[in-house]
């Protein structure tokens, strides 16, 4: 599953991107996703924004970033 | 005598991590912070001299590692690397260890001394916890000092760690970041082959640029290029690569921020105490409201109807007193200076023309305040996620509205510098051509004064047709940018990801003092080139002189009538009026938008001097007080025409300084400049031309 079919309050692991340009993955790996990382979805997509708590901070993605970060439920 | 030592300091750290907060303490100056992307986009320096060494302080953009993208990260990256400061303090949120570590385990591979500056020591006071100095120095060699940038507190201690540093008081033993023995082993394979082209030793930290080339970073691969060991480089950058993709199948810049965080996990689950139980968090609370997603862009807009209704309510009894003041000042030249070229110099020139403009000074500052409110509390950065989703279906996202709203917190110069931060090319180029669309400081006095002349009866009423002139400045934009995305520039939106700082109690010093730097700009402003034009605009109208005893007995009105229609901007006035007749205006408003080019507010200031010099046709002169009295009682103006001419003035092309920067941030390329000037003058040109003629058809 993608982070943006999270559910809001759940735990998630972190697995891959899925088609990631090269800056946004850099991005994403400086921000803490790296393979295996927990992560909790505060706001989900039915919200309209996807906001994760992510090595102790809250991070916001763009729907089309959430679409390709895939996820597991812990 | 002692001489003194220069020594370089960078300051780094993630974004909303407080480093212009510490820079501004450190230095005493009053650099702009804020919590949303584009606040710092260029280094800025200062000297201090302390205890016989003169400090170079420099203070980077907000990066989260060393693998920049945009062209703010790339600004930090090179600095750290080519321009090798002597020291660096590297600004944590120590509310937010964790991540903010990981640019501390990045820089420490440049191999340069590294003092913590742990901001924020409040906030994590209030999380119930607390950090062990004396253990995160003795066990993992990471020396901290505790601040809280914001209160100016611990600024003292941490110049004087850095003088200690610096005296060789204190020792910092540079940290190694463990990457496990293979990575380790080929990491220093590359090293040694490095070693070997002095050239590259002298220039780069090679265990940075070792780690980046098994990376296969491309900005390391550029510095290698023109070594005279460059085969055999890039030979061990590829058998290195290879090696650890083979043992761990993963891509290797997830590999070594994995190794990085593992590093970073035992130091904070180590050094970081629980002292209490946490106050309770509102910030999920607050944006469970804030951004819901039927709610979020309501909230926004009404954030901003607040924002102009306080700009416009609370500085009304002040404006009025500054009128009051600028009346008194100019009778009192009357009163003193004879009567004459000079007088008019004085009353109509410069206290008229500078005059005009200051008079709206206590609306700028009190907009300033408001804004810094909602900046300091943590929902501008909000904002600007929310209007991510709304930039979108324009082909644009979050990052272009930050621009946005830069400009109308202040200039279109920071706006269109801000748009550094937008990864994509061609995401910025259509930001930068919007940018100018946005309702400045500048321009922010033009509309005060045609709404105080024929919109409002109150300030509440002067304060919602500011809000409509503001949202029809973003519609601009965003049409603008639509346009531009269909024809220009057909490609999807960049990404857009941040972090969203937690929501803050402001402190009133902080506000006022960003609404001072502010409003001191504007000040500045006044006392130079609007001074300036105002005098060059006087000149213009009363030169060449005319004979006055040729007009026999005519009134002292219709004398300064005759003067302005033949000086040098009369003629040029009637020379322009035949092209702007169609759009309602005549050849003093002509006037006023040209010189609007040196800077907005000299419309406001040429319109002053044009009323302050006489030519009002007036019935009513009794009522007259302020310039927007004296433009209410004209009869060549009339609210559709001041609609018009707002119209006009919101679209038309930007200052000349703006035009400058826009220039260079497009690259120097003379197509953009061309693009802005033709779709600023025929879009502003079409849109007052509908007003105007749309609303004689409708007998307004």
């Amino acid at each position: 599953m993608t982070l943006l079919n999270g559910k809001e309050n759940t735990l998630l692991r972190f697995l891959a991107f899925d088609n990631v340009a090269i800056d946004e993955r850099k991005k994403l790996i400086d921000l803490g996703f790296v393979p295996g990382e927990r992560l909790k979805i505060l706001r989900d997509i039915k919200s309209g924004f996807v906001t994760v708590l992510l090595k102790g901070g809250k991070i916001a993605l763009d729907t089309n970033s959430a679409a390709k970060i895939l996820v597991k439920e812990v | 005598m002692e001489s003194i030592k220069k020594v370089k300091i960078c300051l780094a750290g993630n974004p909303n991590c407080g480093k212009s907060s510490l820079f501004n303490n450190i230095t005493g100056l009053r650099q702009h912070v804020g919590n949303y992307p584009g606040v710092t986009v260029e280094k800025k320096e200062a000297v201090i001299t302390k205890d016989g060494y003169e400090l170079q302080v420099i203070d980077l953009p907000g990066i989260y590692g060393l693998s920049a993208s945009s062209e703010d990260e790339v600004v930090a990256r090179n600095v750290l690397i080519e321009e090798k400061p002597e020291l660096i303090i590297d600004v944590v949120d120590s509310s937010n260890l964790e991540r903010n570590l990981y640019l501390y385990a990045q820089l420490s591979e440049l191999k340069i001394p590294i003092i913590i500056a742990m901001n924020m020591t409040d906030i994590l006071e209030n999380k119930g916890q607390k950090i062990d100095y004396k253990k995160l120095e003795e066990k993992y060699n990471v020396v901290a000092v505790p601040i809280v940038a914001s209160k100016n507190k611990g600024t003292f201690e941490l110049l004087n760690t850095v003088i200690n540093v610096l005296n060789k008081k204190k020792n910092i033993n540079l940290v190694s970041i463990d990457y496990g023995d293979k990575i380790n082993k080929e990491k220093d394979t590359i090293c040694q082959v490095i070693s070997k082209d002095l050239n590259l030793i002298k220039k780069y930290p090679i265990n940075f640029l070792s780690v980046e080339l098994i990376k296969k970073e491309a900005y390391a691969l550029e510095k290698i290029k023109n070594s005279k060991d460059y085969s055999k480089i890039i030979e061990q950058v590829e058998q290195s690569n290879k090696k650890i993709f083979d043992l761990y199948n993963e891509n290797l810049e997830a590999v070594f921020a994995d190794k990085i965080y593992d590093w970073i996990k035992i130091v904070v689950d180590d050094v970081l105490l629980k002292t209490k139980d946490a106050k309770k968090d509102l910030s999920e609370t607050i944006d469970k409201i804030v951004l819901n997603k039927i709610w979020s862009v309501p909230i926004f807009l009404l954030v901003m109807y607040i924002i102009f209704q306080f700009a416009f309510t609370v500085s009304e009894p002040i404006v009025s007193c500054f009128e009051a003041g600028i009346e008194w000042l100019s009778n009192l030249a009357k009163g003193i200076i004879p009567d004459g070229i000079f007088q008019s110099l004085i009353v109509d020139g410069i206290i008229g023309g500078v005059g005009g403009v200051l008079g709206f000074f206590p609306q700028i500052v009190c907009m300033f305040f408001a804004i810094a409110f909602f900046e300091d509390t943590g929902y501008m950065a909000r904002a600007v996620f929310i209007m991510d989703r709304v930039m979108r279906k324009f082909g644009l996202h979050g990052k272009s509205f930050a621009s946005l709203l830069i400009a109308t917190n202040g200039c279109a110069v920071p706006a269109m510098m801000s748009t550094r931060t937008i990864d994509n090319p061609k995401d910025r180029i259509i930001t930068l051509l919007v940018t100018p669309f946005m309702i400045c400081g500048a321009k922010l006095p033009i509309f005060a004064l045609f709404i105080a002349a024929f919109f409002s009866k109150s300030s509440t009423q002067a304060a919602n047709t500011m809000f409509v002139f503001y949202a029809l400045s973003v519609v601009i934009a965003l049409f603008s940018a639509w346009v531009f995305k269909k024809t220009l520039f057909k490609s999807e939106p960049g990404y857009f990801v941040m972090e969203l700082p937690p929501y803050r109690v402001p402190t009133l010093k902080s506000l006022l003092i960003k609404m001072w730097e502010r409003g001191w700009m504007y000040l500045k402003k006044a006392g130079t080139i609007i001074l300036l034009v105002s005098v060059i605009i006087w000149a213009g109208l009363n030169f060449p002189q005319i004979d006055e005893e040729n007009l026999g007995e005519f009134s002292e009105e219709k004398v300064a009538a005759v003067q302005m229609d033949q000086s040098y901007i009369g003629r040029l006035g009637h020379l322009i009026e035949p092209i702007i007749k169609p759009i309602g205006f005549d050849g003093k408003m002509g006037i006023a938008l040209i010189a609007g080019l040196a800077a907005k507010e000299v419309v406001v200031s040429t319109l002053g001097i044009i009323y302050s010099m006489g030519e009002t046709d007036v019935e009513n002169e009794e009522a007259i007080n302020s310039l927007a009295d004296k433009i209410a009682l004209d009869k060549d103006w009339s609210p559709l025409k001041s609609v018009a001419f707002l119209i006009f003035c919101l679209i038309y092309v930007p200052c000349i300084v703006a035009i400058t920067v826009f220039y260079r941030e497009t690259g120097s390329r003379l197509k953009w400049l061309i693009i802005l000037f033709v779709w600023t003058t025929v879009l502003g040109y079409l849109l007052a031309l509908i007003v105007y003629q749309g609303g004689k058809l409708l007998g307004f």
